[in-house]
């Protein structure tokens, strides 16, 4: 990212200029909010106690485990980024399948998918929705309502094949013992969260952030410590880098004057995903598809396919050393299905 | 006499004993850490996951593809690692590793520590609730990982 930055600087310097234009700050300060609380929730154990109570005494087969824990994390990814879910999920199975005969690769895959899935409902489920609930001022409930059907309609087919893939072979485990469930912490975070929606909503995403650094500040302060501030610093030039491919696209009336794209916008976004990842597709495509609702379709169906699609996949790649082809095998076609299905039901207005 | 530590029970250290020998199979190298220090002398450590928590570091020595005892962290100048060879190894000791039968308490955190042991050397700790109850990840390393996965 600093690299391409350096690269445009040195193609046309007044990009230094345009900066303060392409920094999204309410966006970024979302995305930073919901990082740090998602952190705190992961840290509190509470998922990871609803995760071992809901599967104790594990006695039932590997396609039923696997379902519980494709809808849970679904909900997770939900409300607390993609990437907490998988951080609290890819680990929970590998666990599992030390201990058990899960086919822990194909679980893997699935749990990452389911993810994505998960993470497209809210406005607050993974970064690209953030940056389009910000940038279009999105009601919460409508953005909800919008992606509802395509959320049902994507898990069903998720769980679909999850049944053909996943045996009927019973899994016996003894439920693993608790990590240390921290009360105060996981209701603290709760109403953050509820505040920074709230918040965000009304333009005071900065409001929030403040709040919410000072509560930790105060009632968990190695929290504080150990933000990732490399990576919000990683969503800020990705901001600059491709609000600047999309003002040479502009500049030089590629793309913008292309019907055929903007007819075709939700596959055109997933394409582009595939190529570029979803969130810098999103950056690109904001400023040239003037509708948010197939850009939101597009990119979030585009994290599903290539490994590259989303920053989910490559967490799940680097957590679990998964074999490139072993994930693309199951989720290439999910991709193309879902693709198809979402673009054919937009067209005859069944999402709108 | 005023007693301000009404938490403490000493019976709890066998129940904590008990749940640190439940979660060991479920325990799993993470993403072994290169630890930098002066006159570009490194060391290894590979953090031991429970679940999505890092419970405690073990310290590596590459050159006997073995662990250290914990507090001898194994100093080295150059170094070429193979993470999953060297996963796959650490796996494989952990399933050799026992739990010592029994505890130390650190009455400011609160916690049970439970050492971990391989062949005659401590390589662990596992930190529990006063109670015995509940599993005590080292939260910082946690995090630590967590940036190096991203």
């Amino acid at each position: 990212m600093s690299i391409i930055f350096l690269l445009f600087i040195l193609w046309d310097p007044s990009i230094i200029e345009r900066l303060y234009t392409y920094i999204n700050i309410r966006s970024l300060s979302v995305i930073a909010t919901l990082l740090i609380i998602s952190q705190a929730i992961e840290i509190s154990g509470f998922f990871h106690k609803i995760a071992i109570n809901m599967t104790r005494n594990f006695n039932i087969s590997q396609r039923v485990l696997l379902i519980i824990i494709l809808l849970m994390t679904e909900i997770v990814s939900s409300f607390f980024m993609n990437d907490t879910s998988l951080f609290i999920f890819i680990p929970f199975i590998i666990a599992l399948s030390k201990c058990s005969n899960l086919d822990f690769l194909k679980a893997a895959t699935f749990v990452t998918i389911a993810a994505n899935i998960g993470s497209s409902l809210t406005p607050i489920g993974n970064p690209q929705n953030i940056i389009i609930w910000q940038r279009y001022e999105i009601n919460f409930t409508k953005f909800i309502f919008f992606m509802f059907p395509f959320f049902i309609i994507s898990t069903l087919i998720l769980l679909t094949i999850s049944m053909f893939i996943f045996s009927k072979e019973k899994i016996s485990v003894v439920k693993p013992p608790r990590i240390l469930f921290r009360k105060k912490l996981s209701i603290t975070s709760f109403l953050l969260l509820f505040i920074t929606v709230l918040l965000s909503q009304y333009g005071l995403s900065i409001l929030a952030l403040i709040i919410v650094f000072i509560v930790y500040l105060v009632i968990e302060k190695n929290l504080v410590k150990e933000i990732d501030f490399i990576l919000i610093f990683l969503f800020a030039l990705m901001f600059i880098d491709f609000n600047e491919i999309s003002y040479l696209l502009t500049k030089y009336k590629i793309l913008i004057t292309n019907s055929f794209i903007l007819r075709n916008s939700i596959v055109f976004s997933a394409l582009l995903s595939q190529i570029i990842s979803n969130v810098p597709a999103t950056i690109i495509l904001i400023n040239i598809v003037p509708s948010w609702k197939p850009i939101v379709l597009g990119v979030n169906i585009g994290g599903l396919g290539l490994i590259s699609g989303s920053m989910a996949n490559i967490i799940t790649l680097r957590l679990t050393n998964i074999n490139i082809n072993k994930f693309h095998k199951y989720s290439i076609p999910l991709f193309i299905t879902i693709l198809l299905v979402t673009d054919f039901l937009y067209i005859i207005k069944i999402i709108c | 006499m005023y007693n301000n530590y009404s938490f403490f029970n000493i019976n709890n250290s066998l129940k904590a004993i008990k749940i640190v020998s439940q979660a060991k199979p479920y325990l799993y190298p993470g993403p072994p850490l290169l630890r930098n220090g002066p006159l570009s002398i490194h060391h290894i450590d590979i953090p031991i996951m429970y679940h999505s928590y890092a419970l405690d570091i073990m310290h590596w020595d590459p050159e006997k593809q073995m662990p250290s005892p914990k507090g001898r962290p194994v100093k080295i100048k150059s170094i070429k690692i193979k993470k999953e060879e060297l996963q796959m190894y650490v796996n494989n000791i952990l399933k050799e590793t026992w739990i010592v039968n029994a505890a130390e308490f650190r009455e400011p955190e609160k916690a049970w520590i439970i050492p971990v042991a391989w062949k005659n050397i401590i390589i662990l700790h596992v930190k529990v609730s006063y109670d015995g109850t509940e599993i005590i990840p080292d939260y910082r390393l946690t995090e630590e990982i967590k940036r190096y996965v991203f």
